[in-house]
């Protein structure tokens, strides 16, 4: 390219860094206070409708709980994964994943404890297995000790919520380091890392979709299970970073100079794409087990094929893949803040409801309206507090990685 | 091709035939200028030349969204269409086939092959669309006669303009394209000499031709000489895996010894010796002894030989017996499923508790098992010889006599149910140790 148009194209940017780095700051400030009282409420709210019983709020709080992983999640795998490809387009949308997957790794953490306290509780714990008695009456899953017992879980789960600790702060302080010093090595040395953070992230996803989720019905086991999760995180994970994006725009946190349509359509396609792989793991698992019709396998479709749940079921194959196949595959769409605001939201709300699938018919036959107005309820919550949490962030740190050597390429991106 | 013929050209038709012109400009952003000029004044026949794409040239240009999304589009909804069409009518209508007894037309099945074939016209109609929507294969383009077309993949910025756009007089754009701040502008005369395809490819296009009819022909060849059927061998053997190899079949000739005979006879002086081997009691492989059916078991019965004929009986008998072995309404799934299609060509299967096989000897009902059973000249019941080794052979045949004891008691069964219910308070228990009796035929 001549050297005249990429002078100014840096002068260029140096001018959209200038404005990124001083947002319009009017009314600003407020904002995340009112996304965490909200939140809050929302999530208290929820509770009070979806049921009464302590075991019933605990159950709703799994599912609230494995949809903040699955978000926070979903933004660390965007994080390496730009690192893992060398990506210039998405710099500055980088950060906003970078403070999704930084920031939150300490709620995610303490938001365990109820989990892990109330696995010593008879009559409360959330895993059959975990019932003293349990085994007594399950002779047949008695091998299954070996890996299912409270210290081994406790420590399967330390050792993901550290490695997602580690590798959530991991990206973002060095990232926030390039910010002050400048020193491309940084680049070099999160580029180095992420196949190892690839492995871990992948090794820490299988043990806690075994865990967290699948553990809930002790004798049923899929070996796809756990890539079925990690299809739902990136999806919820990019959809939030998108629906962020949006608000931070909106709400005068980020420059609309730095994140462009051209960003959006390229976020659009990646979570266009994981929702077709979300539907292509969801029926490879599907359709293996309804074919062997054995059934230790078809015990998990069973109840889901039944009742409310079968609606339920009919619209995770619609809301979750046919819908927003055909409407998200236009390339307006994709371009439309509107459009793409509306389909990241409704693929949150479907992807919390998929994990509501996914958890509760272990215990409920059936689920009432209000029950699942509480719910999603409660998701919006968990979410209005992910969005406080980066938009804090936002403030206190450069909402872009300012002196990242390839801001120059992600300003100037552009989808042919 | 051959763009010398058509020009719409005419005033200047006395003048040297041109097919178009090439400017160069020196940046991107010269370029850009110039391509947002040319499209606003109205030519239609142009295009831009760059050695990487350049941003924004889409938009100067002002070129159209292709329609090639909606043909994709088309094509991948007409893939998932065809292959329901086609699976819905080969497996539900033209030959429903049981497999594992599901639903002969079931969607779940049908997915992977819906969006394998969405893909694959998809991806076709995306690759040859793009091809065809590009005017491609074009092997002469207007511009690349000029000099600096040479150098396009490397550093120059060119634009082209064809002598059949409306607008175009050699001069006059020529003069015009220099004032929109061209650094160089030439004109493309037409290609000198024969443009058409030279004789020697045709006839080079028409030996392959005929040449790619040899492998059909072969294949008619080969169908036409093996129409008999049944057949022994594939009519077209392509693969030939291991269906050929380099060993002797038995009873072959061998050149390599004086005897000729590939199988070798036993060397003199040795024995063959298996530790576990003795021979068989009589009648144990046929059931019978010369033409006399065994009346008692060949085999010592006990209650884990009664288990093991239950279990191999729930196997390979129940699919089409029923778990009693009764006829009728208790018949097994393929049995059921025969019946509820009315498939012209099932033969119910015979009762096992009825008069007829309680009055078999054990000897008999061994060798339908290992025989089956021939009605007109057609197998109503396959031999399983094959399937099933010769105890458990026996070991069903015991458990069958356990199931037709169970429909037809003996006398003393009732006193000993009677005694037990007393006992136990409880009635019949199916899983009771056998009655060691069972052993010995006691037809009446």
């Amino acid at each position: 390219m001549g050297s005249v148009m990429q002078a100014t194209e840096l002068m260029d940017t140096n001018s959209t860094v200038q404005s990124a780095m001083n947002p319009s700051t009017t009314g600003v400030s407020r904002a995340p206070q009112i996304c965490i009282i909200g939140g809050a409420i929302a999530i208290v709210l929820g509770f009070v409708l979806s049921s009464s019983s302590p075991a019933g709020w605990l159950q709703d709080y799994l599912v609230h709980y494995t949809f903040l992983v699955s978000i926070t999640l979903g933004a660390l795998f965007f994080v390496f994964l730009q690192h893992l490809t060398r990506a210039g387009w998405s710099v500055t949308v980088r950060r906003t994943a970078e403070l999704m997957a930084g920031t939150t790794p300490m709620l995610v953490a303490v938001a365990f404890l109820p989990i892990a306290v109330t696995l010593f509780i008879d009559g409360l714990n959330l895993y059959p297995w975990a019932a003293s008695d349990f085994f007594l009456h399950h002779a047949e899953l008695r091998h299954k000790t070996i890996y299912l017992n409270i210290p081994f879980f406790l420590l399967r789960a330390a050792f993901c919520l550290a490695a997602w600790w580690w590798l959530g702060r991991f990206y973002m302080t060095r990232s926030l380091a390039q910010d002050t010093d400048g020193d491309p090595r940084w680049t070099l040395v999160m580029e180095k890392w992420s196949p190892a953070a690839a492995l871990l992230f992948t090794v820490t996803v299988t043990l806690a979709a075994f865990d967290w989720v699948m553990s809930l019905a002790p004798a049923w086991y899929s070996t796809i299970f756990p890539v079925y999760i990690f299809s739902g995180c990136v999806v919820g994970g990019l959809a939030g970073l998108i629906l962020i994006l949006l608000l931070a725009q909106a709400l005068g946190f980020l420059s609309h100079r730095v994140v462009t349509v051209e960003h959006y359509h390229d976020l659009g396609k990646l979570l266009f794409g994981f929702v077709i792989f979300w539907g292509y793991i969801a029926f490879s698992q599907y359709m293996l087990i309804w074919y062997g019709n054995i059934p230790e396998e078809s015990q998990f479709y069973l109840p889901r094929q039944q009742g409310i749940w079968l609606y339920v079921s009919l619209g995770l194959v619609f809301g979750h893949l046919l819908i927003p196949l055909v409407g998200m595959m236009p390339r307006a769409i994709k371009r439309n803040p509107w459009t793409l605001g509306f389909f990241a939201v409704w693929l949150l709300v479907f992807h919390w409801l998929d994990l509501y699938w996914l958890i509760k018919p272990n215990w409920h036959p059936t689920v009432g309206p209000l029950s699942l107005i509480g719910g999603i309820l409660g998701g919006v919550g968990v979410f209005g507090i992910v969005i406080a949490i980066v938009l804090k962030g936002l403030t206190r740190y450069p909402p872009i990685p300012v002196r990242d050597p390839r801001l120059n390429e992600a300003i100037h991106h552009e989808v042919v | 091709m051959n763009d010398n013929s058509h020009s719409p050209t005419k005033p200047n038709s006395h003048q040297p035939h041109y097919v178009g012109v090439v400017a160069r400009f020196g940046s991107p952003a010269d370029l850009l200028a110039a391509a947002r000029q040319i499209s606003a004044a109205g030519y239609r026949y142009w295009d831009c030349h760059t050695p990487f794409p350049i941003h924004g040239l889409d938009r100067a240009m002002k070129i159209r969204p292709t329609i090639l999304p909606w043909l994709v589009a088309g094509a991948g909804a007409m893939g998932a269409l065809g292959a329901l069409v086609l699976q819905w009518w080969a497996n539900g209508v033209a030959y429903p086939l049981n497999i594992s007894g599901k639903p002969f037309f079931s969607l779940p099945a049908n997915v992977p092959i819906i969006f394998e074939l969405t893909v694959l016209f998809a991806a076709l109609t995306a690759f040859f669309g793009a091809i065809v929507l590009n005017g491609l294969p074009r092997l002469l383009y207007p511009g690349s006669t000029a000099a600096s077309f040479a150098r396009v993949t490397t550093d120059a910025f060119l634009v082209s303009i064809e002598a059949k756009d409306p607008q175009f007089h050699p001069e006059r754009t020529a003069e015009w394209l220099r004032n929109l701040g061209a650094e160089s502008v030439e004109l493309c005369p037409a290609p000198e000499g024969d443009t058409t395809i030279p004789v020697a490819i045709k006839r080079g296009l028409l030996v392959l031709a005929v040449l790619a009819l040899l492998p059909p022909l072969f294949i008619a060849l080969a169908r036409q000489h093996t129409t008999e059927t049944p057949q022994e061998k594939p009519r077209i053997h392509i693969i030939k895996d291991m269906d050929f190899q380099p060993k002797y079949q038995t009873q072959a000739v061998s050149p390599l010894f004086a005897d000729r005979r590939a199988m070798r006879p036993r060397v003199p002086g040795t024995v063959p010796f298996d530790p576990h081997w003795e021979p068989p009691p009589e009648g144990f492989l046929t059931g019978k002894i010369g033409s006399d059916y065994l009346t008692e078991f060949p085999i010592r019965v006990t209650e884990e030989v009664m288990r093991r004929g239950r279990e191999r009986y729930d196997i390979y008998c129940a699919t089409c017996h029923g778990w009693t072995g009764e006829a009728g309404p208790y018949d097994g799934m393929t049995s059921r499923r025969a019946r509820a299609r009315g498939e012209a060509t099932w033969v119910p299967p015979a009762s096992l508790t009825g008069q007829a096989v309680r009055e078999q000897p054990v000897g008999k009902i061994f060798e339908t098992i290992t025989q089956g059973v021939v009605r007109e000249g057609v197998y109503s019941m396959p031999p399983y010889a094959v399937q099933i080794p010769p105890e458990d052979r026996w070991a069903i045949v015991l458990y069958v006599r356990a199931l037709q004891r169970a429909r037809a008691p003996y006398p003393e069964d009732f006193q000993e149910a009677a005694a037990t219910a007393s006992t136990a308070g409880r009635g019949l228990i199916h899983d009771e140790p056998m009655n060691s009796n069972l052993a010995k035929d006691r037809r009446p």
